[in-house]
């Protein structure tokens, strides 16, 4: 037993040896793996930051002082429309499925979320034809006996464009609200109802308050969707700041440009990202972790129900039932309802595409959110934040940021080899899959990343540990004991981003190989060149495979309730 | 004896903004003894653990486990390679894996023969031979702890660590665990250093307790030495409920107003200074025959005994002065009793 004197022997030579020593545990493999992670991810930002800096061009000028408010206005207003309409729809439809008994709630929990496996570029496109002069309304008209002319049902325009992107892109805010709901639901309703409040005033002095960081949330995914989207815009001719990047990039040519309005677009962005973190302040989106009491539900009088399921009904109706019989019914009379090689094709294509920067995806999010957790000092998380910034930057602004440098390094490395081996060689790394993956990777690893580290977070703190002093490394230890018990979230991970890249547009129009068609892209290249029936076939199969996940995830979740 | 770990001089410091979580800690852990680490939530008991097992880094200082440098400059050895044993708070038990899996998962160093042999060893000693098929969520609290000793004791560690190793138990439980666990560990012979905030599972199990505040090693010694003869106010009043009696030092002794207390040694004359005396060690007497008294004015029942407060008539110091009774006492609220001090232990602090 003894108890020594203590001594300060702080000497310059051990504070050196101890910054040594801790640069070593700070730099290893796992550390520069999560960095190289978060520099590629930032390739396309910086790209635009440098050419920012390089100044602009004349096409710039140009097109600043004739076009560019053109698209600013169109662009702010398609985000302020659209963000009122998917928050009256998504609101609604939450609470009332959350805090409501009515006739097939347990359906719509998860069949309001059906739109999302839809693109909004082939509901667009599925809309023009619903309302078009030879369409069925029209008909549907004329064999009533009236005629309304052609330009009657006219919604190939801003407006339209707005509906069809709000009654799409809803869910968004419908799963963040409900989820809210769900969680604070219980406690809210019952402490409403103790103080005598009804329903409607429980909802707009208690659930709408309370529930605002998740509204908000929702909204701001709805936002970088409709600053993302190009099909939609560009199929309905209207002029916005994503539509612009393609005219500068491909009619025009003008990178610099292009540049300028990836600028304007992001800026964009940030404002509203900026936004979102100013009003959230201090929320949290943690988990209500105590187990949630089976929630005493409104039960409202007969007539209320049904006009509760007839408001519930009209979103998936819309956003989802009639495009769906649309595509159909153009199936059905197109030349190519026999599945041939070249349809084959190009579902295999665009399956195997998807599987491998699925698979690549989610490994890159399991080994950065490992490396994160193995060294979790403040520069590790930022990195983890940073990588999943992609996912608020357009697909354009990304193809175009990856492009310029690649094309750069191609261009170097070509005359490299002319140069001094004479060997020609064709493109390296722009317009290749490659390089395609590799941008699906930047704009969708937020996708794969948060069901992974959700289900990371859901383990217990100490089983690293745990194993770590049983003598198993790090390494054995992730794929021992982490991968069997995360693997719903890898699944559900690689699920998503899985059916995320099978839909993306503008991003695989701009980098995708010479000749080389995606089932989007085919939709999309069809339906512009009039051949709209012959693209109803390559949107169903987006389509089908995009509820797989919904259902799937739906049972999950009904499972662990 | 040989001490099996040897801490010296660590220092932690999480983020230059937070003061040390531990400072200077000097610590020896002998071969084959149980010791307790106690202190309150924040005092850096676990911290000082992880440091042991490797979980951590510290900021200066060195560790030795078995004469063999693990933590010093430009040393680290990483957990894995340590071989310490740690049964974990909430026992981290694989939930994928059953008690056998989890057990052979440490013992992947060893042939089949040999690891199968180990494996029934400990599984015998944590008497947990018809459970091992069992996964952790079909355990009871105190199955799933033997069940995380077990694996910890597997691989043959230097020495294990336990963190709260009682704290998600109640009761009866608790106590048997208590004397489960000393009886495992003694019997196989390991080292163990345990982490705990309750005073009880540190005076029952441990050999010698090791008691920290605030990241400082306060005192360490027997459960004997800390609960009697404590160096500090703070172990005093942390180990047991205490009374404080102010008195001033002169060369016959320590007056007060209780009477004369002997003098320590290490007490200079003409000083403030501070008893502290045990509730047990007040006994309760006839009002004739004792020189103090007081009105008794609180009593409150604790099962196997009484807690009585009293308040003294001769002194204005403490304002009452709490005893032990046996629990089939009667006791009287109002009554004037006689009490006397059992002057041999107290213990004398300067008073700041």
């Amino acid at each position: 037993m003894r108890l020594e004197v203590n001594k300060k022997n702080e000497n310059i030579s051990s504070i050196k040896r101890g910054l040594y020593w801790r640069l070593f545990r700070v730099v290893n493999p796992w550390t520069i793996f999560a960095f190289l992670c978060a520099i590629l991810i930032a390739t396309p930002l910086i790209t635009i930051l440098y050419y920012l800096v390089e100044g602009p061009s004349d096409t710039w000028h140009h097109l600043a002082e004739t076009v560019l408010g053109e698209y600013i206005f169109n662009s702010i207003f398609l985000v302020i429309g659209v963000s009122f309409f998917t928050f009256i729809i998504g609101v609604s439809t939450a609470w009332l499925v959350s805090t409501s008994s009515f006739y097939g709630r347990k359906f719509f929990e998860w069949a309001l979320i059906l739109p999302l496996a839809v693109p909004t570029y082939i509901v667009a496109i599925a809309y023009a034809g619903i309302f078009d002069y030879t369409g069925p309304i029209q008909q549907f008209t004329q064999w009533l006996g009236f005629n309304l002319g052609a330009g009657f049902f006219e919604i190939v325009n801003i407006q339209g464009v707005m509906v069809i992107m709000s009654f799409v892109l809803y869910p968004y805010v419908f799963v963040l609200a409900r989820a809210w709901f769900v969680n604070q639901s219980s406690t809210l309703l019952e402490t409403g109802r103790m103080l005598g409040s009804n329903p409607t005033r429980t909802f707009f002095t208690l659930a709408l308050p309370v529930a605002r960081p998740a509204i908000v949330a929702g909204l701001s995914l709805v936002i970088m969707e409709v600053l993302n989207d190009y099909g939609a815009v560009k199929y309905f001719g209207v002029n916005t700041l994503t539509t612009g990047i393609f005219r500068s990039w491909f009619s025009l040519g003008d990178i610099a440009a292009a540049i300028y309005m990836c600028a304007v677009l992001m800026a964009v962005v940030f404002l509203i990202l900026g936004l979102e973190k100013w009003q959230r302040g201090k929320a949290r989106y943690d988990e209500n972790r105590s187990g949630s009491k089976p929630l005493q539900r409104y039960n409202p009088s007969r007539g209320k129900k049904v006009l509760i399921t007839l408001w519930c009904s009209l979103p998936i109706i819309v956003g989802f039932l009639l495009p769906v019989l649309q595509l159909i019914n153009w199936w059905w009379v197109s030349d190519t309802r026999i599945v041939d090689p070249s349809f084959a094709r190009l579902v295999s294509n665009s399956f195997l595409l998807a599987a491998t920067t699925s698979i690549l995806g989610v490994s890159v999010a399991l080994f950065l959110i490992y490396s994160i957790k193995l060294y979790p000092f403040w520069l590790m998380r930022i990195l983890g934040k940073f990588s999943t910034l992609g996912y608020s930057i357009p697909g354009a602004v990304i193809a175009v940021g990856i492009m310029i440098p690649l094309l750069y390094f191609d261009h170097w490395i070509t005359n490299y080899l002319e140069n001094y081996w004479e060997m020609g060689l064709g493109f390296v790394l722009s317009g290749t899959l490659m390089g395609l993956v590799f941008a699906y990777i930047v704009r969708f690893l937020a996708v794969a990343y948060y069901p992974v580290e959700a289900s990371f977070r859901k383990t217990s703190d100490y089983f690293l540990g745990a194993s770590r002093v049983l003598g198993v490394p790090p390494a054995k230890t992730l794929r021992k004991i982490y991968i069997p018990l995360i693997k719903t979230g890898i699944l559900s991970g690689a699920l998503l981003l899985f059916v995320d890249v099978l839909k993306e547009l503008p991003l695989t129009l701009i980098m995708r190989p010479f000749n080389f068609n995606t089932l989007a892209t085919r939709a999309f290249e069809l339906a512009s060149d009039e051949m709209v029936t012959e693209a109803a076939a390559p949107a169903l199969v987006i389509i089908l495979t995009g509820i797989v996940p919904i259902i799937l995830l739906s049972k999950l979740v009904s499972r662990k309730n | 004896m040989e001490p099996i770990l040897k801490i010296k001089n660590i220092t932690k410091r999480f983020s230059n903004d937070l003061g040390e979580a531990l400072k200077d800690i000097n610590l020896d852990v002998l071969k084959g003894e149980m010791l307790a680490l106690i202190g309150e939530s924040g005092s850096g008991k676990t911290t000082l653990l992880r440091l042991i097992a490797g979980l951590e880094s510290p900021t200066r200082g060195t560790i030795e486990l078995n004469g063999r440098m693990v933590v010093g400059d430009n040393i680290f050895i990483p957990p894995e390679k340590r071989k310490i044993g740690m049964v974990f708070q909430e026992y981290a038990l694989f939930p994928h894996m059953t008690v056998e899996q989890n057990i052979n998962y440490g013992l992947h160093s060893m042939d089949k023969p040999s690891a199968r042999k180990r494996l029934f060893e400990v599984l015998e000693w944590v008497n947990m031979a018809e459970l091992a098929n069992r996964y952790s969520h079909e355990l009871s609290g105190g199955q799933q702890q033997r069940a995380a000793l077990a694996r910890a004791l597997a691989p043959n560690p230097s020495m294990i660590l336990l963190d709260e190793p009682f704290s998600h138990l109640d009761g009866v439980l608790k106590d048997q665990m208590r004397e489960e666990l000393r009886s495992i560990l003694k019997n196989s012979g390991t080292t163990a250093l345990f982490v705990t905030h309750d005073t009880m599972d540190a005076l029952s199990v441990s050999d010698r307790i090791a008691l920290l505040q605030e990241g400082r090693l306060q005192q360490i010694g027997t459960p004997r030495d800390l609960y009697d003869k404590p160096t500090n106010l703070y172990t005093a009043g942390f180990l047991g409920k205490i009374n404080r009696i102010h008195g001033y030092s002169t060369d016959e002794g320590i007056l007060t107003d209780f009477g004369t207390f002997p003098l320590n040694e290490k007490i200079a004359e003409g000083k403030e200074v501070l008893i502290t005396i045990r509730p047990e060690h007040i006994q309760l007497g006839s009002t004739a025959s004792s020189p103090l008294k007081g009105v008794l004015f609180h009593s409150s029942y604790q099962g196997d005994h009484l807690l009585v407060h009293l308040r003294p008539s001769v002194s204005k110091s403490p304002h009452r002065i709490i005893l032990k009774l046996p629990a089939s006492h009667p006791v009287n609220l109002g009554d004037v009793v006689g009490f006397k001090i059992d002057v041999h232990f107290a213990n004398i602090f300067p008073d700041d």
